[in-house]
């Protein structure tokens, strides 16, 4: 599905990765985890195309995607949540999904907005498809600012599923969540959100980590130190030294 | 040290704070912990000053500061870190540690950052010349502490101060803190990854919807099953 060969990418003077190759197999979840500035975010802006890598390749379906622009490699149907959550708070939570649909940056976004809801727009459709995957359907009136952490970590997932990706990048889905708020974020990517799709996830809980990923990659310093199943990778200890202490 | 009492803070149209009582004593480490939601930091910016109250008393060192604006809180020894850092992105790291040294009317008291913060923090010292945005989210958690110290405060407030961070930069914070209580100073902390904290605290409390559900030693509340049901929920994955 999605492969990484060489990958490398430096900023001024800082190797952000060096030579990474990565294989993420169609209809599995991979974790990819490291200490905080190890690459990781660096790794998913090259997957979604938001950066070009210096070096190396990405090949997406076997299809080189290195010189595809963000907007190609969406079309692509790659899609991605954000670590700091983007989202309109003073827009209610289905008409968010249903911009993350038309596009931010189209300009009238609020005449478009209120003509998509009233012909009943396939894109409504979907942006109610989307909320109730992650639950949140009956909250789809309510300004995504009146939403607690936890259920706006699951607004921007759903503006993530809204095109129905194929594969998905999840970064950071439990931040600044509590152990219970975690677990139940970690049941809703196992049961409701991977089945169906291939997905990249980034986290520092294990718990969660633990729960839905098969696959695990572990970056430090911009290099890629370990991977394989998720309990032989925690238990080397090179990954214990840089990443767990 | 501090002592809050019956504490009520609206936010947003809803009691965020609803009645809640708590003590630190000097030197102690006590930790917060609770859902999203929970009127967690909302009792710390009442604390600090930077939330207005609706009732209640907060008396520290001795003194009724209840209702004294932010600046002045923070002249009498306390200081909050706050949650997501809050650094100066454009300024240095050492410009970042000096901004812990303004007076209230904008005066740089000295230019000086003490040789003992610099040994605390070695890989702040590296970095002095550097921006605070070219940290890694455990040096930019280092840094807010460290401009925190900088006011020379009694009373550390630190929220979620691992929000973040990976596993090995989580036990630094920690064990930071713990160093911090051991050399003297009272620390109030509210945090979520609830085991490491409840396993360093000297006393806990556990809120709930604006209210305290549950308190004590660190220890105990670690093997305390209600709080696992009521709160982590979750004990078995844990």
């Amino acid at each position: 599905m999605l492969e990484l060969q060489a990958v490398g990418k430096t900023f001024g003077e800082l190797q952000a990765l060096h030579g990474i190759d990565l294989h993420v197999r169609r209809g599995t979840v991979s974790g990819l985890i490291g200490p905080n500035g190890s690459g990781k975010t660096t790794l998913v802006n090259i997957i979604t195309g938001i950066y070009a890598p210096d070096s190396g390749r990405v090949l997406l379906d076997g299809k080189d995607v290195s010189r595809a622009s963000a907007d190609q490699i969406t079309r692509l149907g790659v899609s991605r949540s954000f670590q700091n959550i983007r989202i309109f708070n003073r827009m209610s939570v289905l008409e968010n999904v249903i911009a993350a649909l038309i596009g931010h940056h189209k300009p009238g976004l609020a005449t478009l907005l209120g003509r998509a809801k009233r012909i009943g727009d396939p894109r409504v459709t979907a942006a109610r498809r989307a909320l109730e995957t992650v639950g949140l359907l009956e909250q789809g009136d309510l300004f995504a600012n009146e939403l607690p952490l936890p259920l706006r970590r699951r607004l921007e997932i759903a503006r993530a599923l809204a095109c129905d990706p194929k594969f998905l990048v999840l970064d950071e889905p439990a931040g600044g969540m509590t152990p219970a708020e975690t677990a139940s974020i970690s049941e809703l990517i196992r049961s409701r959100i991977a089945p169906g799709r291939t997905c990249v996830v980034i986290e520092h809980k294990m718990d969660l980590i633990s729960h839905v990923c098969e696959h695990l990659c572990v970056l430090n310093h911009g290099e890629k130190i370990a991977e394989g199943d998720p309990r032989s990778v925690v238990n080397q200890p090179e990954v214990i030294e840089a990443y767990l202490g | 040290m501090l002592a809050v009492s019956d504490l009520v803070v609206n936010y947003g149209g809803v009691q965020a704070v609803d009645d809640i009582s708590i003590k630190v004593k000097a030197g102690e480490l006590v930790s917060i912990t609770g859902a999203n939601g929970a009127g967690k930091s909302s009792m710390l910016n009442a604390i600090s000053g930077i939330r207005a109250i609706a009732s209640g008393k907060i008396v520290f060192a001795g003194e009724d500061i209840t209702g004294l604006p932010a600046h002045q809180i923070v002249r009498k020894g306390i200081v909050q870190i706050p949650e997501g850092r809050q650094l100066f992105a454009t300024l240095t790291v050492r410009e970042n540690l000096l901004a812990g040294r303004y007076s209230n009317s904008g005066f740089l008291l000295d230019n000086v950052i003490p040789e003992s913060l610099i040994q605390r923090f070695p890989v702040l010292g590296e970095r002095l010349d550097s921006l605070s945005s070219s940290l890694s989210g455990g040096q930019a958690q280092m840094l807010a502490l460290a401009r925190g110290l900088m006011n020379h405060p009694e009373l550390l407030l630190l929220d979620e101060p691992t929000l973040g961070l990976a596993p090995i930069a989580v036990k630094e914070v920690f064990d930071l803190i713990t160093e911090l209580r051991d050399q003297g100073l009272s620390i109030l902390v509210v945090e979520q990854n609830v085991r490491q904290a409840l396993a360093i605290s000297d006393y806990a409390y556990v809120l709930e919807s604006g209210r305290v559900v549950l308190e004590g030693k660190g220890d105990e509340l670690l093997n305390n099953s209600r709080l696992v049901e009521s709160y982590l929920g979750v004990a078995q994955s844990i």
